[in-house]
């Protein structure tokens, strides 16, 4: 028997060992094992497994069922007299329901968008390290740096690992009769070493070797070259010069800061330019995991000053890590701020959502007050009663969830739009955001239930059974002060919507002194200057032309 | 004592049936040969522990047996309230049908 390779499933097996130490006296583990082997013997693995599996579920719910047979009924009892309610009272179950759709859309709109924020640039492996160098110049952080700046860093500083300068310029692309304006960045040859952006076809660390080497996202590889391989290909730029395509990339994921559809080598530009000590160029460095960042900017300031002397040395050479690169941004322009803000709406809506709730179902509680006498005199504690409805507005919020769901993923394109940034849906796929945003329902839902469950099941079943109205001053009050919470709320949020609303308008409508109506922007490449009278003609040639500049 | 209903006896006898091989696969197939009719083994041990609380059944630890995974084997045998309870239930059982069988030859 021991030459049999099949063991049961791992995990089913792992529940009928907690089964049967839960059940104490019975072997049900051993038994089901033996059974299974004798189904694998006779009719294979894969029966032998799927009949384990369905022991094992089996087993769960008839153990569930046979031991807790009092609390289920009672269960079914509230959710029974739960559905009950919320039929007869159809109209208000929507409007409760509607509420907290919309709040729980808003909060997971909100919360989508600032979980993209916060991952922005999450992807590079090397994030923590990557660091920009930065110049303060009269007051002002930039991004600007000398260009011989990065190489020489690289070249005496042992914790210095990769450096690349970076340039963003458009350009036109050639290839066979296709041209196309495509975003390049020109780099230096650590550019694929510092940041993670995956190189599909070509080797990482050989792609920018050449003097004359492209590397394409796989988008515009595409576009250019159809299904043919576009390794070994040239493509014309700026109708100038020509570069041979030795990589793809995958597209730059929609939170990257530094997006491209094109990378170059920087130094088709010409060594006199890269070896100035004149500004103009962005810097970014890995630099070693344990060196001192505080020393490492305090010897950039040095050379920088020693090398490219400014009256009183004016301009501040600094670092800043690439972490904060989107998220702060220099000079305090990152959306970081607008990311407290928009959380802290986010859940100020959906408290107003839970206290609208709250209100509505207090409001209500009057219809339920025989219920609830008929419960207690039966026999049911007052936790009983707290835990009956608490449950509801659980119900009535995953319902809400449910529907919020798919009102974001309709909206979420709309959402893009306004918000300018390229959430996909399919991070609501992501178990652990799914776990969070069913925790906040939950919460949503524990929390709309708590003051009204406090509240009815407070009252005393004689007094409901005589119809006294209980003694229910405190409740009121607190009413008033839920109902004054949440209308602020909701007025201060129309106000600063309608405050910003008009702003918008105004800088639509303002006449700011010149006209913008049939204006069209034509850019010209390099190729194209010289023969700018030409064009100018041509162009004027044209009935519907008023007039014709050129910057 | 409350009548055995039909479901007890079949495990009852199932039990007697098997002697000293009464533990949970034998029984199992010993129950669906009787009846007729598929059972998991989760049903099983529950009306197991059932009977075991009502006190017509006991069980003892056995030993081991190939493919196991090292789980002991439970036996389970009749108590005396347990064999009572089965006598009587067979002899109200034959008193109801002698009662009935005139009204079927009818």
């Amino acid at each position: 028997m021991t030459n049999l390779t099949g063991k049961p499933p791992r995990i089913a097996k792992r529940i009928f060992f907690c089964l049967s130490v839960y059940q104490k006296n019975h072997s049900i583990a051993g038994d089901v094992e033996e059974v299974f082997f004798q189904i694998f013997r006779n009719k294979g693995y894969l029966t032998a497994a799927v009949w384990y599996w369905y022991q094992c579920i089996t087993a769960i719910v008839k153990y569930a069922t046979f031991t807790s047979n009092r609390s289920t009924a009672m269960l079914k009892n509230y959710l029974k007299t739960a559905f009950r309610k919320m039929w007869r009272n159809r109209g208000s179950t929507f409007l409760n329901i509607a509420g907290l759709t919309l709040g729980l859309s808003c909060f997971i709109m909100i919360f989508l968008w600032v979980n993209n924020e916060i991952s922005f640039d999450g992807f590079h492996d090397n994030i923590e390290d990557i660091h920009a160098i930065t110049t303060t110049i009269e007051g002002m952080k930039t991004y600007d740096c000398p260009w011989a700046l990065g190489p020489y860093l690289k070249a005496n500083f042992p914790e210095v690992l990769h450096m690349t300068r970076l340039r963003e310029r458009e350009m036109s692309v050639k290839a066979g009769e296709k041209t196309v304006y495509r975003e390049i960045v020109m780099v230096d040859d650590d550019f694929f070493r510092m940041f993670t952006f995956p190189v599909i076809i070509g080797d990482p660390d050989r792609v920018q070797e050449s003097r004359n080497s492209a590397v394409l996202t796989a988008e515009t590889a595409e576009y250019l070259f159809g299904d043919d391989d576009p390794i070994g290909k040239t493509v014309r730029m700026n109708n100038s010069f020509e570069l041979i395509v030795t990589g793809i990339t995958e597209n730059p994921s929609a939170n990257s800061s530094i997006t491209f559809d094109i990378v170059m080598p920087l130094n088709i530009l010409g060594d006199r330019r890269l070896s100035t000590w004149g500004y103009g160029i962005e810097t970014f460095v890995l630099l070693d995991k344990n060196s001192d960042r505080k020393v490492f900017s305090g010897k950039i300031r040095e050379i920088v000053n020693r090398e490219n002397p400014v009256p009183d040395n004016l301009n501040v050479v600094d670092i800043f890590s690439y972490k904060k690169f989107h998220l702060y941004g220099l000079n305090e322009m990152g959306p970081v701020k607008y990311i407290y803000l928009f959380s802290a709406i986010a859940i100020l809506i959906l408290l107003i959502a839970s206290i609208n709730f709250m209100n509505m179902t207090i409001a209500r509680s009057g219809s339920r007050v025989k219920e609830i006498g008929m419960r207690k005199v039966a026999g049911a504690s007052r936790s009983d009663i707290i835990r009956q409805f608490i449950g509801e507005p659980v119900i009535l919020a995953f319902a809400g969830f449910g529907l919020s769901l798919i009102i974001v993923i309709i909206l979420l394109p709309e959402f893009n739009m306004i918000s300018g940034r390229n959430i996909s849906s399919s991070v609501l796929k992501n178990p652990i955001m799914l776990i969070l945003l069913t925790g906040v329902t939950l919460l949503t839902g524990i929390l709309s239930g708590s003051y009204p469950a406090l509240y009815i099941s407070r009252f005393n079943p004689v007094d409901i059974v005589k119809s006294i109205p209980g003694k229910g001053y405190k409740g009121i009050i607190i009413r008033r002060i839920l109902i004054i919470i949440q209308f602020s709320a909701s007025i201060a949020l129309i106000i600063a919507a309608a405050v910003i609303f008009h702003q918008m308008r105004f800088i639509k409508t303002v006449d700011i002194g010149l006209e913008k109506d049939n204006i069209v922007v034509m850019r010209i490449n390099n190729g194209m200057r010289g023969s700018l009278e030409s064009i100018k003609s041509e162009l004027r040639g044209l009935s519907n032309t008023v007039s014709i500049t050129f910057n | 004592m409350k009548n055995l209903s039909m479901n007890e006896q079949i495990y009852l006898i199932a039990i007697l049936l098997l002697k000293d091989d009464a533990y949970g696969v034998r029984i199992r197939e010993k129950v669906i040969e009787l009846t007729g009719k598929s059972m998991v083994f989760g049903t099983l041990y529950n009306n197991l522990d059932y009977l075991v609380k009502k006190g017509l059944l006991t069980s003892r630890k056995g030993e081991t047996g190939p493919n196991r995974g090292g789980n002991t084997k439970v036996f389970y045998s009749l108590t005396d309230s347990g064999k009572t309870a089965l006598e009587e239930a067979r002899e109200l059982q034959q008193s109801l049908w002698e009662q009935a069988k005139p009204a079927f030859e009818k």
